[in-house]
């Protein structure tokens, strides 16, 4: 019944905020024709659709769901699961006790080598000998925990409190990729006994982790192949973890998976014109052989590329390939690749076309046949053959590869993305819409359309209606708006600031991206594996040395990226989702649009002032949370030395039975202490404010590690702000005026400034 | 194996409407209820007799979201046939039917045989499009259409089948020009010496040995 008054909810509200836009809008974006009754139908059709879904995972797997039986497939014989949670149709070979135990014995040993190294996570990391025991494999209950660390996630989760939960929110009323990710998450993995129940508890994270990404990276929204990625995470990582994870792969400097799934796929073209460059220089044979059975690099690298071999080599070596991956990033890509013709070339030459492409797509990922630990030896020495030839990684590409959009940006979704109608027959009315506004369209948009091919030029007529504000956040956020925009105008052309946050953007360079990415492998320290060998004294002043002048590659290349076209963004108008700092965690809005833009939307504010009816709406069905504190609960284990991790661990026992999501959980729970243990590491938080024609105003945080660092990064962005005409709204003086003349919220959430 | 031709396939259309299961059910002939997802694209392969010939099909499976088209859209350029498949139980898919095929004409050759199917057809009860519908839609556009259910094998083989007696016909009339691969024809081996879309005669004369 709850779930009924709920979804009657967000279908009145879906409805009543598109009416409304569609009215407000009618001159700008259909004439009266176009927004015709069939069309007003399938919105109101649409909007029921994503009601229903969010739903049903509101709901989960509980009695009376509405699931298909062809959704939740019996699995009526219990197969045998592995030790990662996969479930088989075949029995899985026997292992002979000894070799059990000498398993267990090592990865016991390797464990508490862990736990002690992750207390002083500091000391080790970014560091010689953990890049060697990580490339040892990181010992299965620990995973979770360092990967976290080592993509920084604790500290992102930490900075931006409340932004997952506001993302989701949002999600589930506007992601026009809903469908698409409840289409997708039913097909996720399974055959893992995490995914295996519809609309269970797993698949519920990994329902709203894609959905608040696609509303929190706008750009990438939700693109196939990032459901498997989220669904790993989710294998070792809680659901909020799991989004920041995500997000840090995708955007910070080591991973920069933001370019594998933005539409044309630029990373990934670049990626295979480099895997061609090396397979000329060093497997010259096999590639003319491939080529001969036409088989392209195009063809068998995909999912190389955009998952880092998840489905394409064995669950276990792909593990091992995503340790190396979390802490070296892309040349493990590039490496890889290389290092899995290599490794197969015989056997390659002797293949014909058909066997070629079942060896790649299917042949590989049931037997990789060669031990894991063969591979990833292997993967080193390729990656330093590839070093030397100075072809580890790919150069840099023609396109941007990088955000060019703030994240958590609010781009109101266009009529045609809500009814689902695909882009390729609006590309006359994109022209025509250009032709009537006059205004520039993006020149990034690729020709083949896709999600941004309706890009803010579109979105503009729709965006900022007062119907889909006030769905969101009630009239707060709508006078905020206003008075944002007042400002601005106020200060036009006077005041440029630009704030960029500790968060996993491209503006942001942590101590591992430089050191991972500069000092490439770790080369000798990789190949001996002497543990005596600890982290010298040269290396850590190399690092030093290293420092300054890489800041200042990076920084190139991130500004180019961003002049590609953030220039022109700008220029159209963009809102950054800003994040202050650590002490008040709130959101604030930053707020940039031509002039003439923002006295029409004011004007429009100032005129609505009723739907405050729908503020209500902005609490949340406290089913979910229910649902996740009741999970929470479990058990806490307590592992703060090695002496509890010995007696909690059950490595060879581990059943997963019905109890997995216990035990999972339970890992969660060791994890957190284990982080209490040890603090993260300090935060590298540096805010850039600058006046443009006045004065610099260089501002850090206290934990900003370096100030040289700082300015490198300031001066770099003085070029860029110049040319940008910008605004900072945060706590201004008209800002809190207007505040001042709305009406108060009883809600605290109210406090923070929403799109 | 040695075949008299080989036949290049494509499979589109919209996420989720079956097209991977169809694939499987062709080749495998099995069910998976929850297939993986396609990223990018997959391939298969098959045999089947025409004319008492041997003809290898080999299929693309192709990622069924939209950004992905650029990638795919480049395999519609050595396919001689094309399976565009909707789902009968989501309306959507079958409104999108004119951009899938707009781009499957842009990209790929004159002659391509395009075959229309509505998958799914186990699902009576949610029927969403009508059979009527599905034909009319074909007819106007000079599409072969059938319906199917990968989960049953309703017309599953007849689907693929049909498709390659179409391309059979039109090379027997001489409409494919065999010898460029660009059309996504391939004479086998032994076969490479004639050209049977001239000499088109040959009969059924069992080709074998011709190994490697």
């Amino acid at each position: 019944m709850k779930f009924q008054s709920i979804d009657a909810r967000y279908i009145h509200g879906a409805c009543l905020a598109l009416q409304k836009t569609a009215q407000t809008n009618i001159e700008n974006v259909l004439t009266d024709e176009q927004m015709n009754h069939e069309q007003k139908e399938l919105l109101a059709r649409s909007a029921r659709e994503r009601a229903d879904i969010v739903r049903k995972y509101e709901q989960g797997h509980t009695e009376g769901a509405d699931i298909d039986p062809w959704e939740d497939p019996a699995f009526e014989v219990y197969h045998v699961t592995d030790r990662y949670g996969f479930i088989h149709d075949h029995p899985l070979p026997e292992v002979p006790d000894s070799v059990e135990a000498k398993a267990q014995q090592v990865e016991l040993q390797r464990t508490k080598k862990w736990v002690k190294m992750i207390r002083k996570w500091d000391k080790y990391y970014p560091g010689e000998k953990l890049t060697r025991r990580v490339q040892k494999g990181i010992p299965e209950r620990l995973r979770g925990d360092v990967w976290c660390r080592l993509l920084d996630v604790y500290k992102l989760k930490q900075e931006q409190k409340g932004v997952y939960e506001e993302m989701k929110e949002r999600a589930h009323r506007f992601s026009p990729d809903i469908r698409q990710i409840d289409l997708d998450v039913n097909r996720t993995y399974r055959n893992h006994i995490m995914f295996r129940k519809r609309y269970d508890v797993k698949q519920q994270h990994l329902f709203h982790v894609l959905a608040a990404y696609s509303m929190y990276n706008t750009e990438v929204g939700y693109c196939q192949g990032m459901s498997q990625i989220a669904a790993l995470l989710l294998m070792y990582m809680d659901e909020e973890e799991a989004f920041w994870a995500l997000s840090a792969l995708l955007t910070n400097l080591r991973h920069g998976m933001h370019g594998f799934f933005i539409p044309g796929f630029p990373k990934l073209l670049r990626f295979q014109e480099h895997h061609d460059r090396i397979l000329n220089k060093f497997l010259k044979k096999v590639r003319k052989h491939l080529e001969k059975n036409d088989i392209y690099t195009s063809l068998y690298t995909i999912k190389w590329f955009l998952q880092c071999f998840l489905d394409r080599v064995p669950f276990p070596l792909t593990l091992r390939l995503w340790d190396s991956y979390m802490l070296l990033g892309e040349r493990v890509l590039v490496g890889m690749s290389y290092n899995l013709l290599k490794m197969h070339k015989r056997r390659i030459l002797k293949m014909q076309m058909d066997d070629l492409i079942n060896f790649f797509q299917s042949d590989l990922e049931k037997d990789f046949m060669y031990s894991d630990d063969q591979v990833i030896d292997s993967l080193q020495l390729a990656m330093d053959e590839l070093k030397k030839a100075k072809m580890d990684t790919p150069p840099k590409g023609d396109v941007n590869e990088l955000p060019t959009k703030p994240f958590g940006l609010f781009v109101p979704p266009t009529v045609e993305q809500l009814i689902g109608r695909q882009t390729m027959d609006l590309e006359t009315d994109l022209i025509s819409d250009k032709q009537a506004s006059g205004q520039e369209i993006r020149p990034s948009i690729p020709a083949d359309g896709g999600r941004e091919s309706l890009p803010l030029g579109m979105a503009r007529h729709l965006s900022l209606d007062e119907g889909l504000d006030a769905m969101t956040d009630g009239m707060s956020s709508i006078a905020d708006y206003g008075s944002s925009r007042t400002s601005f105008m106020d200060q036009s052309d006077v005041a440029s600031t630009v704030t960029t946050m500790s968060r996993p953007s491209f503006n942001t360079l942590s101590d591992a991206d430089i050191y991972y990415r500069h000092m490439g492998y770790g080369e000798n320290a990789l190949r001996d594996g002497n543990e005596k060998n600890s982290p010298s004294q040269s290396q850590a002043s190399e690092y030093d040395n290293l420092n300054s002048s890489m800041y200042e590659q990076d920084l190139e290349r991130t500004l180019e990226g961003m002049d590609f076209d953030g220039n022109a963004t700008f220029k159209r108008g963009m809102t950054l989702l800003d994040y202050n700092g650590l002490e008040d965690l709130t959101s604030q809005l930053v707020h940039m649009e031509p002039p003439s833009q923002i006295a029409r939307h004011f004007d429009r504010m100032s005129r609505s002032s009723e739907s405050s009816d729908l503020t209500q709406q902005a609490t949340r069905s406290p089913a979910h949370s229910a649902r996740l504190s009741e999970s929470a609960d479990l058990t806490p284990r307590v592992l703060e030395d090695a002496s509890n991790i010995e007696s909690a661990f059950h490595f060879g026992d581990v059943k997963y039975s019905k109890s997995y999501e216990h035990k999972h959980y339970e890992y969660q729970q060791t994890n957190q202490v284990m982080q209490k243990v040890t603090q993260p590491g300090s935060s590298r938080f540096i805010q850039l404010h600058r006046q443009v024609g006045t004065k610099t105003n260089r501002s850090q945080s206290p934990t900003t590690p370096s100030t040289s660092q700082a300015h490198n990064i300031t001066s770099a962005f003085n070029g860029y702000q110049e040319t940008s005409s910008s605004l900072e709204v945060g706590k201004s003086s008209s800002h809190s005026k207007s505040r001042a003349k709305k009406k108060p919220s009883p809600s605290p959430s109210s406090e923070v400034v929403r799109l | 194996m040695s075949y008299a031709y080989l036949f290049k396939y494509i499979i589109i259309g919209d996420t989720g409407v079956g097209k991977s299961c169809l694939l499987l059910q062709f080749t495998d002939k099995r069910f998976q209820p929850v297939h993986d997802l396609t990223i990018g694209v997959e391939f298969g392969a098959r045999m089947i007799t025409i004319d008492g010939k041997q003809i290898k099909l080999q299929i693309w499976d192709t990622a069924g979201q939209e950004s992905f088209r650029s990638i795919t859209r480049s395999y519609y350029r050595g396919a001689a046939g094309a399976l565009l498949v909707y789902d009968i139980t989501r309306r959507d898919t079958f409104n999108h039917l004119t951009t899938w095929l707009e781009d499957a004409r842009q990209h790929s050759s004159s002659n391509m045989v395009i075959m229309l199917i509505g998958n799914k057809s186990d699902l009576e009860a949610r029927r969403d499009v009508k059979k009527e519908e599905g034909e009319a839609f074909a007819r106007e556009h000079g599409l072969i259409f059938m319906e199917t259910s990968a989960k049953t094998a309703a017309n599953v083989e007849e689907a693929f089948i049909n498709t390659a007696k179409e391309i059979y016909q039109k090379i027997q009339d001489g409409v494919f020009d065999i010898n460029n691969e660009a059309n996504g024809i391939k004479i086998g081996p032994q076969h490479s010496l004639t050209n049977p879309g001239m000499s088109s005669s040959s009969g059924g004369g069992n080709q074998s040995s011709g190994c490697c």
